[in-house]
């Protein structure tokens, strides 16, 4: 068997041999050509269509060695399913991929070998402690990640002393993190990596997301929330009822984002006043009487707009996957039913005036 | 070779052995504990024997010429026939649907990410179930000797040992077609109904066999309780060849679980 050779590195210390889809390597860490599945009969999920359901249509997606690449989507948009044929847990209808230059079912010990994984849902041994949980799987890798694994659990406050059916939801997380990062692996998959942590371990997250991009792996982190992984992500993919629908740098995609701010008066203004100002796309009056502003643009000129007007409040939030795509596509092109998206979408309004 | 698959079951395992250890000692010591009773009574009994029919008869594991009032037949009818095997096959079916109902539960998705073959896990996880059934097929071994000496029931020990073989290799046979259903459906549920629809036909159809039905004699070789064969072991003291059929069965089903698990899509939780 494959693993009864010695495994490429030892203890956390990368080996010099250039790997494909390794540092400096040209190959990349993940490609995948026209890659589709089909799911039957009673496991299909998503959209019907012929026999079965189709969760992932002819998927061509590129990732980068040494990348933090975001792969987003709303619900049931396939990133799971993408990422189970990645890691040969479900094989392919159609079409292929290669994973760090190898095959995922033909060389799928080696392969696995080199990657870190951590599911979407944490499902874990409940009477198993964190440490012999992560003591069984550096066994199976052949490794010895004690000092690797008390290093993480320290970063991220992990109690591993505990059966983990006594952890809460974030604990077990941070349990299935330390199993994907300890033992340095080339290619960490990471599908919603950060529900349930609270902030200060998000940060943790990110920090070690981004040194193990320092180090030059790869990292592959699935969200269907941009928050997640706007901060980290070099690129992103955005996948959609199975279909890529954009791939673009972060910063690029941002800049395309469309921005929403709520501002409550005193004395409501009449909305024609806004019509003209730039970057504005729309105005909204939602029930009580604020304001709503969508910009696509810089802040400035609708804040100069603002001022001798005597705001009150003004509040910006966060922009969602929904606001992403509506950015991208405008609404008629992304219908608000398609996205189950998370955001809750904004259903309280009354009026909107395009500019 | 670090079986840490196989050494992690094995530890999981460990209330559950000690539990079904109680549980088969108890039964067999009770169950042998009535012999003087029944011994002074068999005059009695037999005339109530006699009177039923054949078919009946073979169902509580008597015929083929052996006196029921015998210890052989004793041992065959209260232990080796049904109790002992049937104890056997409910723990060992439940072990091995546990590959089945870890994938259910999304518990094998992390260890199918981790350098290790699905045929791998599928035979770590199937020797652990082997050595399990065999371990408490060991405990049931040496209640018997035990509880037999205490009550003069005089049944050799060699006759007990190749019984107690029988009956391993008999639930090694089952619950082998368990691992297979789970590991080619991933459904517990199913693999459970499969491997213990299979035992109780097979026990009915050489029950019934052996009682002389026709059509049950025709269908006999395919039952795995046919080549248990239990009565004729314990009464010859050596096993038979078709112990042989049953070590087959059990290979050939571990190697159709590892090529069924090898094909198909992993379930998700």
């Amino acid at each position: 068997m494959a693993h009864d050779r010695p495994p490429p590195y030892r203890d956390g210390v990368d080996h010099d041999l250039p790997l494909p889809g390794g540092p400096g390597s040209n190959t990349p860490a993940i490609a995948t050509r026209r890659l589709s599945k089909r799911f039957s009969g009673r496991f299909s999920r998503g959209p019907a269509s012929g026999h079965g359901s189709l969760a992932l249509d002819e998927l061509d997606l590129e990732v980068h060695a040494g990348e933090v690449f975001g792969f987003l989507g709303p619900n049931g948009a396939g990133k799971t399913t993408t990422i189970r044929l990645l890691l040969d847990l479900i094989r392919p209808t159609s079409g292929s991929a290669t994973v760090l230059g190898l095959d995922p079912r033909r060389d799928g010990v080696a392969l696995r070998a080199r990657i870190g994984y951590l599911p979407g849902d944490v499902n874990l041994p409940p009477r198993l402690t964190g440490r012999a949980y992560l003591a069984d799987h550096a066994a199976i890798r052949g490794l010895d990640l004690r000092s690797a694994t008390g290093d993480l659990a320290d970063r991220l406050g992990a109690d591993l002393d505990r059966p983990m059916g006594d952890l809460s939801l974030g604990n077990r997380r941070k349990v299935a993190m330390i199993a994907a990062f300890a033992h340095r692996p080339q290619l960490l998959v990471l599908d919603e990596p950060t529900g349930g942590l609270d902030p200060l371990v998000q940060q943790t997250f990110r920090s070690l997301a981004r040194e193990a991009a320092d180090e030059g792996r790869t990292v592959f982190l699935s969200s269907h929330v941009l928050d997640e992984v706007q901060h980290v992500a070099d690129r992103v993919a955005v996948l959609r009822a199975g279909r890529l629908v954009a791939e673009d740098r972060i910063d690029a995609l941002l800049a395309r984002l469309t921005r929403t701010f709520r501002v409550r008066f005193g004395d409501a203004p009449s909305l024609d006043q806004f019509g003209r100002v730039s970057a504005v796309t729309s105005v909204s009056v939602l029930p009580g009487g604020d304001l709503e502003f969508v910009l696509d643009g810089p802040a400035g000129p609708l804040l100069a707009a603002l001022a001798p007007l005597h705001p009150l409040d003004l509040h910006g939030h966060e922009p969602d996957l929904e606001e992403l795509f509506l950015g991208y596509y405008g609404a008629t092109h992304v219908g608000r039913d398609e996205l189950n998206a998370s955001a809750p979408i904004a259903a309280d309004r009354t009026e909107a005036v395009t500019a | 070779m670090n079986a840490v698959v196989f050494r992690r079951v094995l530890a999981d395992r460990r209330r559950w052995l000690i539990g079904w250890s109680i549980g088969i000692t108890v039964f067999v010591v009770l169950n042998i504990a009535f012999w003087p009773s029944f011994r002074d009574q068999s005059d009695e009994l037999n005339d109530m024997f006699d009177k039923m029919p054949e078919s009946l008869r073979a169902l509580f594991g008597m015929g083929d010429g052996v006196d029921p009032f015998s210890p052989v037949g004793y041992l065959s009818s209260q232990v080796y026939t049904l109790a002992m095997p049937m104890l056997l096959l409910i723990a060992g079916i439940g072990a091995a649907a546990s590959m089945a109902g870890d994938e259910e539960n999304g518990l094998l998705e992390t260890v199918f990410t981790l350098p290790i073959s699905r045929g791998r896990l599928v035979l770590e996880r199937w020797a652990a179930v082997v050595v399990l059934t065999a371990a408490l097929a060991g405990v049931g071994l040496v209640a018997t000797v035990v509880s037999a000496r205490a009550v003069d029931l005089d049944v050799g020990i060699g006759s007990m040992v190749w019984a107690s073989v029988g009956v391993t290799v008999l639930t090694w046979a089952v619950t082998g077609l368990g691992l297979f259903t789970g590991a080619l459906t991933g459904r517990r549920g199913l693999a459970i109904t499969v491997a213990a629809v299979v035992a109780v036909a097979s026990y009915l159809i050489t029950s019934l066999a052996d009682a002389g039905i026709g059509v049950f004699e025709t269908l006999e070789p395919l039952s795995v309780f046919t080549h248990y064969d239990v009565l004729a072991t314990l009464a010859a003291g050596t096993p038979p060849w078709s112990f042989l059929v049953l070590v087959a069965a059990a290979a050939i089903t571990t190697a159709a679980a590892r090529w069924a698990i090898d094909r198909r899509d992993l379930r998700n939780a």
